[in-house]
């Protein structure tokens, strides 16, 4: 582990992505900690996003996102794994943030799982089939592999999102 | 006695000015629409369109019945609100909404197209019909960003 992390270093250094710190053994730390907080998270978050809008299979779910909307996905993405990883949130939760269209700082509220997903039309009518999760998964897996995340921390998050598949996938398609 | 007479011809002056503008002034187009629920039935109708048209349901594809919810309940502020109603918008404004969905000339036609559509199935008259669309325009060159 201590060797992957010094392997991944010099790879890691240019982008600026601070692993979980040096001190401290990682059986110590939170999942949120070795993630490198929520910055970290949201790190892991915005690499996914080229991922997930090209790809054949949910690329269409963010077709009808504008900067501003996509913006506020992300942090409530990130919100919703800190909350997940024994970090310091709360999901759902009200954010404020800055938009990136005009720099006016707003609010948005975080919904829950459920409510954010059940009704989707999708390319086929019926919303987010099993198979969209695991699309979803593998870009934020991708994302983890390019920001050096150890595969024991990788699999956590994608442990986190698998738990939400019930309230994810649409009941149509069950 | 001078005083009071003056004040009584004020007050009487002055109210009935108030009523004859009252009866001159043209209702406004929210009141000309139906009002508040007529509002809300043709912005439900013109959702169905969008959501379900070829051209600009992809827009739509990637919202929870929650956020379709969401957006209807905003929309129809919006009209009621732009055609002089009591209601207040409290989304975001249109080019923070639209931003970055690269909506284009061709989109903006066909989402007019599909407002007719539903006016015209409300049978709203082509003088209202008009002022809705005019009232609508101005939010072109905000929302469109392909040529």
């Amino acid at each position: 582990m201590r060797r992957y992390v010094l392997g991944t270093f010099a790879l890691l250094a240019s982008t600026g992505f601070i692993l979980s710190s040096c001190g401290g053994s990682s059986s110590a730390q939170t999942p949120f900690e070795r993630l490198g907080g929520e910055q970290g998270i949201r790190k892991v978050v915005s690499d996914a996003v080229p991922c997930l809008a090209t790809d054949p299979n949910i690329g269409v779910f963010f077709r009808g996102l504008s900067a501003d909307s996509l913006e506020r996905i992300q942090l409530c993405l990130t919100k919703q794994l800190c909350a997940a990883a024994g970090g310091p949130c709360t999901y759902p939760t009200t954010i404020t943030y800055t938009s990136p269209v005009d720099g006016v700082q707003r609010t948005y509220t975080c919904r829950p799982m459920r409510a954010s997903h059940q009704g989707m039309l999708g390319p086929g009518g019926k919303g987010i089939a099993n198979g969209d999760l695991d699309s979803f998964k593998a870009c934020v897996q991708k994302s983890m592999q390019q920001n050096g995340v150890p595969s024991d921390l990788q699999q956590a998050v994608l442990n986190i999102l698998e738990s939400q598949r019930n309230d994810v996938v649409d009941d149509r398609n069950k | 006695m001078r005083k009071t007479a003056l004040s009584l011809m004020l007050v009487f002056g002055l109210s009935s000015l108030t009523f004859a503008e009252m009866m001159h002034k043209e209702k406004t187009l929210y009141q000309r629409l139906g009002g508040y629920d007529a509002i809300s039935a043709v912005v439900k109708d013109l959702a169905v369109r969008l959501v379900t048209d070829k051209q600009l349901g992809i827009y739509f594809k990637g919202l929870s019945n929650d956020s379709k919810n969401k957006l209807i309940a905003h929309l129809t502020d919006f009209v009621c609100s732009a055609t002089g109603g009591p209601c207040i918008y409290t989304g975001r404004d249109m080019k923070t909404a639209h931003e970055g969905l690269g909506i284009s000339d061709s989109d903006w036609n066909r989402f007019v197209e599909l407002t007719k559509e539903t006016l015209n199935k409300f049978r709203v008259p082509p003088k209202e019909q008009q002022e809705f669309l005019q009232a609508v325009a101005p939010l072109k060159s905000v929302i469109v960003e392909k040529k």
